[in-house]
Formats: C-alpha cells, sequence, structure tokens
C-alpha cells in the first residue's frame, strides 16, 4: 500500500497518469468482459461482428 | 456475497468495535429536529404519492378488465431473457415476410435499406433490396423530377400517397404505419403473433360489417385487415418451412427489432452496467467503513471535575 501510495499518488502528476491509465484499463476489460459475457449467452443467434459474418456469409 | 464479506471481516478490514452504534447513528439524523408541522406535511406527501398509485394501477386494472378482447399469452421469445438477443436470422426472414406480404398494404416509413445492414443483411444485399424499388426525386438541372433505382438511403417505400388513399382503399380503415408498431401496441410482439395467427369464425351473436374480419385480440373483435398469413404463402430463402405461425414469428421479431433498434446494444449495456455498478458498491462500502471507522470506535468520557 505504502509503495502506491509513494510513487504514484502522493504527486498530483504521478496521481492524473495513475487515473488515466487505470481508466483506459478498466473500460478495456469491462468492454470485453460484457462482450464476450454477451456472446457467449447469446451463442447461435449471431449478434456480434464476427458471428455476424459468419452467418451473413451463408448467403 | 456473505462469504465475500465474512472474508472481509475475517481480516478485520477496518474492523471496529461497535460501541454506542444506535446512539450515535441517532445523534447524526437531522430529523430529531423537525418540527411537528413538517413531521406531518411530509407524512401527507408520503400519503398522497402512494395513494395516487395506488389509484391509477387500480384504474389500469378496470380497464383492462373492461375490454371484451382476449389479452395475448405471452410467447417464450428468443429475446425475450434479460440478456437475450435478437435471433438476427429470423429478423431476416422477418424482412422477407414484411417485403412480400404486409408491405402491400402498410407502410414503414421510418425504417432506411441502410439500417439493415450488419443486422439482417450486408451491404451489398441491402443495396441489392433497395435497387428494387424506385424512387421520384428531382429536380434536376433542368428542373425535372425523375424516377431513380433505390440507395441504401432511401427510407421503404410506403404503398399508398397519403393517409387518405389508404383509407379510400381499405374500405375506411387505415392501416398503421408499422414501424414502431410493436411498442405501439398493448402486448408488444406478443400481441402481433397473436393477432396474426388468431383469426376465427365470428361466434354467433357478433355482427360484422362489409369487408370486417373477426379476431379476438383486436379491441371490439372486428379487424379490417383480413387474415394474410397461411401455410406456406411465401417462400423462405434460407428454406426454413413457411409455416403460418413461422411467418408470424418471424414478422414479430422483426417488427420488434424495427420498434428497438437499439435491442441488442442496450442489452449488452446492462450487463457492463451491473460491472461498473458492482465495482462501485465495493468501493462504497471500503470508503464508508473507513469513514466510520474513527465514528463507531471513538468513546466519550465523562470525567468530571476534580474538587
Amino acid at each position: 500500500m505504502k509503495v502506491i501510495y509513494n510513487t504514484l499518488f502522493k504527486r498530483t502528476s504521478t496521481y492524473a497518469v495513475a487515473i488515466i491509465a487505470s481508466a483506459f484499463f478498466f473500460e478495456r476489460a469491462i468492454d470485453v468482459t460484457s462482450t464476450t459475457l454477451f456472446e457467449s449467452v447469446n451463442k447461435g443467434v449471431s449478434t456480434n461482428r464476427l458471428c455476424k459474418r459468419r452467418f451473413l456469409a451463408k448467403y | 456475497m456473505a462469504a465475500t464479506l465474512r472474508r472481509f471481516h475475517g481480516l478485520r478490514l477496518l474492523k471496529s468495535a461497535p460501541a454506542l452504534n444506535l446512539q450515535q447513528a441517532k445523534n447524526l439524523s437531522s430529523a430529531g429536529s423537525w418540527a411537528s408541522g413538517n413531521k406531518k406535511l411530509i407524512g401527507a406527501v408520503g400519503a398522497i404519492t402512494g395513494g395516487v398509485g395506488a389509484l391509477l394501477f387500480a384504474l389500469e386494472q378496470s380497464v383492462q378488465a373492461s375490454g371484451g378482447e382476449v389479452h395475448s399469452p405471452a410467447q417464450n421469445w428468443n429475446h425475450k431473457g434479460l440478456f437475450d438477443a435478437l435471433d438476427h436470422q429470423s429478423v431476416r426472414r422477418g424482412y422477407e415476410v414484411y417485403k412480400q406480404v404486409c408491405s402491400a398494404c402498410h407502410s414503414m416509413q421510418y425504417i432506411a435499406y441502410r439500417n439493415l445492414v450488419g443486422v439482417s443483411h450486408t451491404e451489398a444485399e441491402a443495396k441489392a433490396e433497395a435497387e428494387q424499388i424506385t424512387v421520384r426525386d428531382g429536380p434536376d438541372d433542368t428542373g425535372n423530377y425523375y424516377n431513380r433505382p433505390g440507395k441504401l438511403s432511401d427510407y421503404f417505400p410506403s404503398p399508398y400517397p397519403n393517409e387518405e388513399a389508404a383509407r379510400a382503399a381499405n374500405n375506411g380503415a387505415y392501416p398503421p404505419d408499422l414501424s414502431y408498431i410493436v411498442s405501439a401496441r398493448k402486448g408488444g410482439e406478443d400481441y402481433i403473433f397473436s393477432l396474426l395467427t388468431g383469426y376465427h369464425d365470428a361466434p354467433a351473436g357478433v355482427v360484422l360489417r362489409e369487408g370486417q374480419y373477426f379476431n379476438p385480440y383486436f379491441p371490439g373483435g372486428a379487424i379490417s385487415m383480413a387474415q394474410v398469413l397461411y401455410n406456406e404463402v411465401i417462400e423462405y430463402e434460407d428454406g426454413t418451412p413457411p409455416t403460418q405461425s413461422q411467418l408470424a414469428k418471424d414478422v414479430a421479431t422483426f417488427l420488434k427489432w424495427t420498434s428497438e433498434p437499439e435491442h441488442d446494444d442496450r442489452k449488452q449495456l446492462l450487463i457492463k452496467v451491473i460491472g461498473i455498478l458492482g465495482f462501485l458498491t465495493v468501493i462504497s462500502y471500503y470508503i464508508k467503513r473507513h469513514k466510520w471507522s474513527s465514528l463507531k470506535s471513538r468513546k466519550i468520557v465523562f470525567v468530571p471535575k476534580e474538587k
């Protein structure tokens, strides 16, 4: 905890960088997880981009 | 969740001894300083709000009970669940049904061919669909109007130029625009399905005028639209057997999509919201414990003055 505080949170400059960087990774993680979950729930009805391409390629 | 909480407590995360919790919580409330008039006012507002809600509910129930129509049963739609997407192959078949059957009388003026791209058709297929219609465009360089084949940006063509023409051609009844029909009718896609498959001979005592048909799901029972969906009335290009219920199910799914084009994105967003709010709940819980730790563990001691 102390190491994180001293290296990242103590100075405003590093704190801002930490916020922006963690926001990026958090957003990616939420995005990827939700897409994966949604696709696994809806397997076969082809909603995601990959499935859709496969489904539309049939025609 | 409980196991997680216990684990937190087991780790003694910001654990505090419960000391005088109740008295301190009472001291933090601002309701103690309210005048009795204030309390009565707030009580009255609460009672009125609850009463109005109950009245609205009762009125809604009585309106439902006063109608003579049959309420459409809930079908087991592919998109019924909280996280379930529309069946896009069904949407595509439903478009075929709309195009070959419904569009003879019903317009769909808020849906353009570009909306089909990536939903039920590829871009090339949607372009081919659009090119089948003729659109009046203009004026050109010489000021004349001209006809051209449709483009992706064109909206679905309407069968009649205006409402009066539609009424004149349909015995005075106006075939409603189908763009948002699922959202516009009580029962949504269940109602569409029941209506399309629910035609009957009129029972004894029901008088139908010229050009009217009996459908128990239609308010009043007398509908000016004849039954249009029969087994094998069209042929699907993917070879699905075109039974009446299959046709009705597909076109209802298609109309669900036209009414709620954001359907799939909305349901995926729900997963995201649950993830983010779950994360925020954990943080809020931690911060609450953090802020209250000093309040809950402090002790106020009365030390009498030494004389």
